[in-house]
């Protein structure tokens, strides 16, 4: 009885399981600002759920998510509207450019191969640099010092580019070409991976935009928020891969998530969360490297999928 | 030359007509029926039940073979690049490949298919026929590995299954006895329309055939969603997006009030 029918899956499903990982994915959206599309759809995959059906129905349950998410960070004030739609029109722009950068890369063969490199290589580059860097903060404030504010290379560099404006939820001021330049290279790189592309945006607004690390996880599900819907919107036109049933029991368990993350994430510290943000990624990165060098069960795989 | 050519395949096929170890006309029809003949998916479809029963002689065995529509398929190859990490090199295109296979049988085959292996392979049943029938655009060094990867795959799927030894008679006169097949329909089973086979085997002939159709569709809210998807796709991915975003917000207004309410 507490099975249901997926019609585009073309499987069922128990409503509990389900349920309960749209919950863990919901909460981990909530903390860190992230979709957990890279965790939600192998694990889709993994109970029966064909891998393009899986990707496409878990941008429609990410909606939910970050629906609910925005919403919560957006009354603690961590939502920086301008930010964000700058990001989202770089976002939208990589993201186009991407799909015809990974056409070159198919014709050239090993297209799937560059990906997963570049995928461990930098997941464990951004992840080992935020843990250190993190780890570093943390004990820096036990001991009461102040640390006098230099300007390295890198801020002297951004304060150079034309037409500086205030961000001021986050506090800084930029470049408008910043964002939307950050915006397009994230998103030339997530339209290539597969992936919504939270796990690279956080990490560039926390170190190459500065802004402060609540911000940023609001702002992110913002942006997430649009760029599911966009998915969302073309997978079920263009290639019938939404199911809304597997979406919908998702949701129930994501949106309830993404509640009490966001409650999670005002408990921490900027330090705190970036330091398990960071040892997440680095999880990922292991999981993904482990794929690389196990061999596979079945030799042979579906098309479609991360 | 080129004409001799043209005589060896001829002279195969009638041939093979002459020694052909049982006439086409031999074969009876088995009395056999299965329940139910059309499985409807509704809502709550967990896999189903298929009762195959029916009538043999007394002294024989039987087979059910539950089978789909040969289709083709393209799947990922799995290989190692740089001698080391493992990821999709290329595809692979299988063609002659039936979208369900789900074998059963009764015991006295299992000790014929063990015993006698040319007898059991001319019968046609069974994974290893499935082998010699797909077929596959490799060398030939890689097909056999690449089918058995394939059985594999759609063993993982649940929609190829062998179940030897799992059909049971019941009562048993001199000339007859009855059999009963449970046939598990995986929940994964393509809508569409398959073939139920039910063969009645005597020390290793074919003696018996009947073949029935079982079709698969869905109804209810299955249907529905189903055909929203495929014929208004535009409408379900907008009607998908609101769901979620309403969803989103009902989840908000009771759980996320009060404490984070319009404070920085």
């Amino acid at each position: 009885m507490f099975h249901l029918y997926l019609p585009i899956a073309g499987n069922s499903v128990n409503i509990l399981l389900i349920f309960g990982l749209g919950g863990l994915v919901g909460i981990l959206s909530g903390i860190f600002g992230v979709g957990g599309g890279f965790l939600m759809t192998p694990l889709l995959i993994m109970i029966g759920i064909p891998p393009t059906i899986a990707a496409a129905s878990d941008s429609n349950q990410i909606v939910g998510a970050s629906t609910s998410g925005t919403l919560a960070h957006y009354k603690m004030g961590n939502v920086d509207f301008k930010m964000g739609i700058l990001l989202l029109i770089g976002g939208v722009a990589g993201g186009t450019l991407g799909v015809q950068v990974i056409k070159v890369l198919r014709q050239m063969g090993n297209a799937d191969f560059l990906i997963k490199i570049t995928y461990v290589l930098m997941l464990g580059f951004v992840g080992s640099y935020m843990f250190i860097e993190s780890l570093q903060a943390l004990r820096i404030k036990e001991v009461p010092t102040t640390i006098p504010q230099k300007k390295s290379k890198y801020a002297q560099l951004i304060g150079k580019l034309p037409w500086q404006t205030d961000f001021i939820k986050s506090g800084v001021r930029l470049s408008v070409l910043m964002p939307l330049v950050l915006g397009t290279f994230v998103g030339i790189l997530a339209a290539i991976m597969g992936v919504g592309g939270g796990f690279i945006m956080v990490p560039v607004m926390v170190y190459l935009l500065r802004m402060p690390m609540h911000v940023v996880v609001g702002t992110s599900l913002f942006q997430i928020l649009f760029t599911c819907v966009n998915v969302t919107i073309m997978q079920s036109y263009s290639n019938h891969t939404v199911d809304f049933i597997l979406a919908l029991i998702l949701l129930l368990g994501s949106t309830l998530g993404a509640q009490f993350g966001a409650k999670i994430s005002k408990k921490l510290k900027g330090d705190q969360l970036k330091i398990l943000l960071a040892s997440l990624v680095l999880v990922v990165m292991v999981k993904m490297l482990l794929d690389l060098l196990l061999t596979p069960h079945i030799m042979l795989g579906l098309k479609g999928g991360h | 030359m080129i004409r001799n050519r043209i005589w060896i395949p001829i002279i195969i096929l009638v041939a093979s007509f002459m020694w052909h170890p049982q006439p086409a006309g031999s074969t009876e029809s088995v009395t056999t029926k299965h329940e139910p003949n059309l499985i409807a998916i509704g809502a709550f479809f967990n896999g189903t039940q298929l009762t195959v029963s029916g009538k043999v002689a007394a002294e024989n065995e039987v087979v059910v073979i539950v089978k789909g529509k040969q289709e083709e398929l393209t799947l990922k190859k799995k290989g190692k690049a740089l001698g080391l990490l493992w990821m999709n090199l290329g595809s692979v295109h299988f063609k002659n490949v039936p979208n369900l296979y789900l074998l059963y049988s009764s015991k006295g085959i299992m000790e014929l298919a063990a015993s006698e292996s040319k007898t059991w392979e001319q019968l046609g049943i069974g994974f290893e026929s499935l082998k010699k029938q797909i077929e596959i655009e490799a060398p030939q060094a890689e097909r056999n590995d690449l089918i058995q990867e394939f059985l594999k795959l759609k063993q993982s799927q649940k929609l190829y299954a062998s179940h030897p030894g799992e059909i049971s008679f019941g009562q048993k006169t001199d000339t007859e006895k009855s059999f009963n097949a449970a046939v598990w329909i995986p929940p994964q089973i393509p809508l569409g329309e398959y073939q139920v086979q039910v063969m009645e085997i005597h020390n290793g002939i074919i003696v018996g055939n009947s073949m029935d159709q079982l079709k698969v569709k869905e109804q209810g809210i299955p249907f529905m969603i189903s055909s929203l998807a495929f014929n208004h796709s535009l409408l379900y991915g907008f009607l998908a997006v609101l769901i979620a975003v309403a969803a989103g917000l009902v989840m908000d207004f009771f759980f996320g009030t009060g404490k984070g309410g319009g404070a920085h």
